[in-house]
């Protein structure tokens, strides 16, 4: 099997995350469509509740009935993931991707210890002794940087701090060098402080290794800081997807530019911050046109009629007809 | 300018172990270690309740009946706890119904137990679908029916007999186990692990008993311990009302009833073997709070 291009490491087209009962299910994600590269990180950003996390657990075929997701492509590495067996869903993705998940105090197993953890992830898909694998543990542990390795391989996972945690999760889910990393809010609840290092660590793993990272986040700054190209969900749709220079150079969707006016940075001098006034529409207050059409500053007629499709901008995707800095769309 | 005293690079101590752990918290109840200790009696008791008995449990003394408490030997026997009305030693017959009683506990408990955290994590793990739906209406239907009243019913269909109040104890106790795991399975399924280690390639039988079963153990032993002593109440109950252990065997329910009538003329053959169901049933309770004080993390401080 040759093609001329290589495919991208994880290919998604138009995937739609359903819940509730058909004909009032509620989309939690709807028409998502978007690749990773290998080596590449591509950041998601969006507020709690714009459909992140659920199209990173759709992805990975977690999303429990009855839930329910449908896809015109879900292929990691040319592989069509919706196609094959679960058995055999289950030990691609076990090795090939991990996810690294928000709340390090319920990530770890209360119940073993952190060497018991990490042997059983290298065990599932390196085998090797008992002693063999106690060692890779340690050298996994030292890999992400835990202080006094040794003393914390048997620990309990509620002797360990959240840092801690989430380094120890960290180091379960690089166990296996997967080549894609989906971090789901990595450092939202750690301080800030330990939030810079976290970061830091991820990336130079990232680097190290050539993982693809998906870095799931509301952090417009982290973002900036270390992602290639970004996409911006709002109220479960994908709204601009671009490269990140670009998008924090020239947003073209009304709602990103609205999101990077709100940044503290960007207000230095002001007395409140900018925002957009209302609130993100719930399940079941959903506008007929453009979701952000209660809200946009720039809102016309055919907005508040026909719900718009991502045209191009440029190099960039926009969903709007309008997009700021370019010609309208038909 | 005072140097700052050197700090001695030594290394915090090493957490205690887990076992260690529950044991210390365990201990600052002092109602809970008594009950322990009760229960070590009991299961010395029951272990050893061939050498420690006086007599044998069915052996009659003919010219001994009812005989009160007393340390004075009637025909060069001592009846410490005096005598029931065909003669025979009350203490013995209490040693050896600690045998009893506590297989009782343990047979039922452990049915009930293992049943109820299968149904539990099948209904949890399928939750909102037919399995939890099956499960769990049908154990709904049990809790209406009153508890006793349902043991009496399978009792009645099954036929009096020790064997069977023990399998119609586990199955009034199979709810409560039922509802325990599912809730506790709930609680867990929600937490991040699960997800890491179904992303990790674990499959539902993995999951259900390495990764989250453990982590239900806690309210799981407690529950255990605390149905223990309603096993043991029950089949007083089952063995007073004659559909448990029959006589001769001495059962504490049993003995109770069987002197039911003597007890205008003769307090000990009635107060004795209620007492012993008391003892041991707060035995269990209290163990059972003090366990459960120390395996809750909501509780502690």
């Amino acid at each position: 099997m040759s093609t001329a291009t290589s495919p991208a490491l994880l290919e998604v087209e138009r995937l739609t995350v359903e819940f509730g009962a058909p004909g009032a299910a509620l989309q939690a994600a709807s028409d998502i469509s978007f690749s990773v590269d290998a080596g590449e990180v591509v950041g998601i950003v969006g507020e709690s509740g714009s459909g992140k996390s659920v199209t990173a657990l759709a992805v990975l075929g977690l999303i429990d009935a009855p839930g329910r997701v449908r896809a015109e492509r879900l292929a990691f590495a040319g592989r069509d993931l919706q196609s094959m067996s679960e058995r055999e869903r289950r030990s691609l993705l076990g090795g090939e991707i991990a996810m690294i998940f928000q709340d390090p105090m319920t990530s770890l197993n209360p119940s073993f210890t952190v060497a018991f953890q990490l042997m059983e992830t290298i065990g599932l898909h390196e085998g090797g002794s008992r002693s063999a694998r106690r060692a890779r543990a340690l050298q996994l542990l030292k890999d992400v940087e835990i202080p006094d390795p040794e003393r914390r391989l048997d620990a309990f996972p509620h002797q360990l701090s959240g840092g801690m945690s989430q380094r120890v999760m960290l180091a379960m889910a690089i166990a296996c060098n997967p080549r894609l990393l989906i971090a789901d809010e990595p450092t939202t609840a750690l301080d800030v402080t330990v939030q810079a290092q976290m970061l830091a660590l991820l990336l130079r793993l990232q680097r190290e290794r050539g993982m693809a990272l998906v870095l799931i986040t509301h952090d417009l700054g982290v973002v900036a800081e270390v992602a290639q190209r970004v996409l911006v969900m709002y109220a479960g749709q994908v709204v601009e997807s671009a490269a990140a220079a670009d998008l924090f150079a020239r947003p073209h969707h009304p709602y990103t530019e609205a999101l990077l006016a709100s940044l503290p940075e960007r207000n230095a001098g002001r007395r409140r911050l900018a925002s957009l006034a209302g609130v993100v529409p719930g399940a079941f207050d959903r506008p007929a046109g453009c979701l952000l059409s209660p809200r946009c500053p720039y809102v016309r007629e055919r907005c508040r009629e026909i719900r718009p499709p991502l045209f191009d901008v440029g190099a960039s995707r926009a969903r709007c007809y309008f997009p700021i800095g370019a010609e309208a769309r038909p | 300018m005072s140097t700052a005293p050197p700090i001695a690079a030594t290394r915090p101590a090493a957490p205690p172990s887990p076992a260690r752990e529950l044991w210390r918290d365990f201990r600052r109840n002092r109602g809970a270690v008594i009950g322990l200790a009760v229960l070590g009696l009991l299961v010395f008791c029951a272990l050893f309740a061939n050498v420690i008995s006086p007599y044998e449990p069915s052996e009659q003394f003919r010219d001994a009946t009812l005989r009160p408490p007393s340390l004075t030997p009637i025909g060069g026997h001592v009846f410490i706890l005096g005598t029931d009305p065909v003669g025979r030693d009350v203490l013995s017959r209490l040693i050896h119904g600690t045998r009893l009683s506590l297989v009782i506990g343990l047979v039922s408990v452990g049915l009930s137990l293992s049943f109820g955290v299968l149904l539990g994590l099948v209904a949890g793990f399928y939750r909102g679908r037919l399995p939890e739906y099956v499960v769990m209406r049908l154990m709904d239907v049990m809790l209406a029916l009153p508890s006793l009243l349902l043991a009496v019913a399978v009792v009645a269909v099954l036929g009096p007999g020790l064997a069977n109040a023990m399998f119609a104890i586990a199955i009034v106790m199979l709810p409560h186990f039922v509802r325990l795991t599912r809730g506790a399975v709930l609680g867990e399924l929600a937490k991040d692990y699960v997800q890491a280690s179904r992303l990790a390639g674990a499959g539902t039988g993995r999951l259900m008993f390495d990764t989250v079963l453990p982590n239900c153990a806690a309210p799981l032993i407690v529950q255990a311990t605390l149905g223990f002593s309603s096993a043991i109440l029950d089949a007083a109950a089952l063995g007073f009302l004659g559909l448990g252990a029959q006589p001769p065997t001495p059962e504490w329910g049993s003995m109770l009833a069987s002197a039911l009538e003597f007890i205008q003329s003769a307090w000990w053959v009635v107060t004795l073997p209620g007492l012993a169901i008391l003892i041991t049933v707060l035995a269990f309770n209290l163990t059972g709070d003090g366990l459960r004080d120390a395996l809750d993390p909501k509780l502690k401080t």
